[in-house]
């Protein structure tokens, strides 16, 4: 059991989340106990409870042990961490391999001043942490500094967000308009169509609030609307602490983020590591002019409730002023290759039909069922509004979607689901593309691009109908495309 | 290598004997529940016999046909595709690493499959000639060993 050489154990709070691991072997005890007290037999429970010790003692002991046979180590360029009672397990990280290393300040941790370290490749899981230890805040600062003090001699530029724009990151992260606008109909409708039903099941204090907050809405509408906005308000609160206080910092080959007001969280960025940014907008934030912009690397937005803003939200001058602070090396190009105006049924289509038949499904079917018409109504307009939000998304799509590329820097311009991205990909994080050409986009020599880029899973991005001749040179491989043939009149 | 290449002709024959293995999966529900007088065992006979005769005799030529590859100085290049004509392309300097795998009706014919992979995505294309798969495999990898080169991964 002896430590190996230089390393260091984590923090001793560690045997809790070691523990924690192994709580299902207290269900033995608790079954047991439950069992024996169904018997009436508090007496042979208590006769018996040493099996109970025993097993409490059990999980410490391999909490504890677990704890003593794992240490740490950095330096010589690597990060190094060794763990395991029967099945060890040896894990060294290059630094120069990080694509993010952050220190998150849980609040809860705070009091005993510990933090845990992250670090993530763009090797391992897609979806946990490479490396992760709790240990003392000062060790962690330590590594952290030693990582920003590398580039001392780089004049490093800060940006720091208004209050606003951290506010409509949070309501961008929270709910899109279009949930809003759907729960807000749906409140309304379910009000008149179940208000009275519903109402007689509200009592007590519940009821008079509500009803004092009703103002003329039917209670269990007004209810089930003050929840729905009490849950968005609750997410919007949660981001906006999230995100409170961000600061992105650009140093010679990296960037520095810090954010957060219970839990800090600190991001160290390798910038070579970064795949591309992600220039997103809602039909909100369009409507508002309002771009956010996110990172896409390797640990950076991996967690759930991890950052992957850059910029959280800015308006168009901003924006461009911010990406050259921040990261000049990334810089939006005008289209040079868009959709001819003959796509835009392409664009609308999936779009289009759930739009236009949904109400005309929902009105044949009130015909076929009159005694339902209402509760058939309220669920086909339910239907159709975020399908119109969609078709919303897909006009601005057609009319911004495009592609271009700037050296090795290409910008994608696309829409997925309810969000418009602009995508800025250097050439060296493609991992490949597909120019796709159906049978329709034959006779006019269109296709759509599919890209897909760097990351630990697969991550596809979708252009569509664009000529290919010119999407084939822009490529750099002119070679690969192929003259239609021809047809001889004879 | 300027043209664009065809993989090896054997690779018709290896599609059409795959299809073949198949195709005794539906042959044996086929006589298993022999009921020539039943319009299901009549539509599911006709159905699995069509679909694998439009495989072997429409479906496989057009794929051989559009199948074809192209090494230019900067990408690797597929041309594939049926009903979608697709053109795959990995930029050289974005491959990780390539490799040569075959199945045992691709060894019976000599022919392999090279799979080109980088960080998130990767081509493959079937059925090449073992030493072609293997020239482009050292073309594409230059980082490998001078004798693993010689030897061959097959």
């Amino acid at each position: 059991m002896s430590r190996r050489q230089g390393f260091r154990h984590p923090h001793p709070i560690s045997i809790v989340t070691h523990i924690s691991r192994f709580l299902f072997l207290l269900l033995i005890p608790l079954v047991r106990g439950l069992l024996l007290s169904l018997q009436g037999g508090f007496g042979q429970w208590l006769a018996g409870s040493w099996v109970d010790i025993l097993m409490m003692t059990l999980i410490s002991c391999i909490g504890v042990l677990e704890w003593l046979m794992s240490g740490y180590r950095w330096g010589e360029g690597r990060l190094e961490f060794y763990t395991g009672i029967f099945f060890r397990r040896s894990i060294c990280i290059p630094l120069c391999r990080t694509s993010c290393v952050s220190i998150i300040h849980h609040y809860y941790l705070r009091p005993f001043g510990v933090v845990r370290l992250q670090a993530d490749t763009p090797g391992g899981s897609w979806n946990r942490a490479d490396f992760s230890i709790l240990l003392k805040k000062e060790e962690a600062n330590r590594l952290f500094d030693a990582l920003e003090r590398q580039e001392e001699d780089f004049l490093s530029r800060e940006y720091r967000p208004r209050g606003l724009y951290v506010a409509v990151l949070s309501a961008l992260l929270s709910n899109s308009f279009a949930g809003i606008l759907f729960a807000s109909t749906a409140i309304s409708q379910a009000g008149k169509l179940l208000g009275k039903e519903f109402a007689d099941r509200i009592y007590g204090t519940l009821e008079q609030i509500t009803r004092l907050l009703a103002f003329g809405i039917p209670p269990a509408a007004a209810a089930i609307g003050y929840l729905l906005l009490g849950g968005w308000l609750l997410a919007f609160l949660v981001n906006g602490a999230r995100h409170k206080n961000f600061a992105a910092v650009r140093k010679k080959e990296s960037l520095v983020i810090h954010s957060g007001i219970l839990t800090h969280r600190d991001y160290f960025l390798p910038f070579g590591q970064i795949n591309y940014l992600d220039i997103r907008q809602s039909v909100t934030t369009r409507a508002l002019r309002l771009y956010s912009v996110f990172l896409q690397t390797a640990g950076y937005g991996k967690n759930k409730d991890d950052l992957s803003a850059l910029i959280p939200a800015c308006n168009k001058k901003e924006l461009h002023k911010t990406l050259k602070l921040l990261c000049p090396e990334f810089q939006v190009t005008e289209r040079a290759l868009k959709p001819n105006f003959g796509a835009l049924l392409k664009f609308i289509n999936d779009a289009l039909w759930p739009s236009l038949l949904l109400p005309v499904v929902a009105w044949l079917v009130s015909l076929w069922l009159p005694d339902w018409s209402d509760f058939i109504w309220y669920t086909g307009w339910m239907a159709t509004v975020p399908a119109i939000w969609f078709l919303l998304v897909r006009l601005f799509d057609f009319a911004t979607s495009g592609l271009s590329r700037n050296g090795d820097m290409f910008t994608l311009r696309y829409s997925h689901f309810y969000y418009l991205h602009t995508i800025v990909l250097p050439k060296n994080r493609m991992a490949g593309f597909c120019l796709r050409q159906s049978i329709l986009q034959r006779q006019d020599g269109r296709c759509d691009i599919l890209v897909y880029s760097r990351s630990e899973g697969r991550k596809r991005h979708h252009l569509r109908n664009l000529l290919k001749k010119d999407a084939a040179a822009l490529f750099g491989i002119p070679q690969a495309y192929r003259e239609k043939p021809k047809k001889r009149r004879t | 290598m300027k043209e664009e290449k065809k993989v090896s002709r054997k690779a018709l024959a290896v599609w059409r004997i795959r299809i073949g293995l198949l195709a005794f999966f539906p042959a044996f529900i086929t006589f298993f529940f022999w009921a020539p007088w039943s319009v299901v065992w009549q539509v599911f006979t006709a159905l699995w016999v069509l679909g694998v005769a439009v495989m072997f005799w429409i479906y496989y030529p057009i794929k051989y046909n559009k199948l074809a590859y192209l090494l230019t100085g900067q990408a690797f290049v597929l041309h594939c595709g049926v009903i979608y004509t697709r053109v795959k392309a990995i930029y050289r300097e974005n491959i990780q690493f390539a490799t040569i795998a075959s199945g045992p009706v691709q060894r019976l014919l000599g022919v392999c499959t090279l799979y080109l992979v980088s960080a998130g995505g990767g081509i493959h294309v079937s059925c090449l000639e073992q030493e072609e798969a293997v020239r482009l495999q050292n073309l594409l990898c230059p980082e490998v060993a001078p004798d693993a080169r010689e030897e061959g991964p097959l």
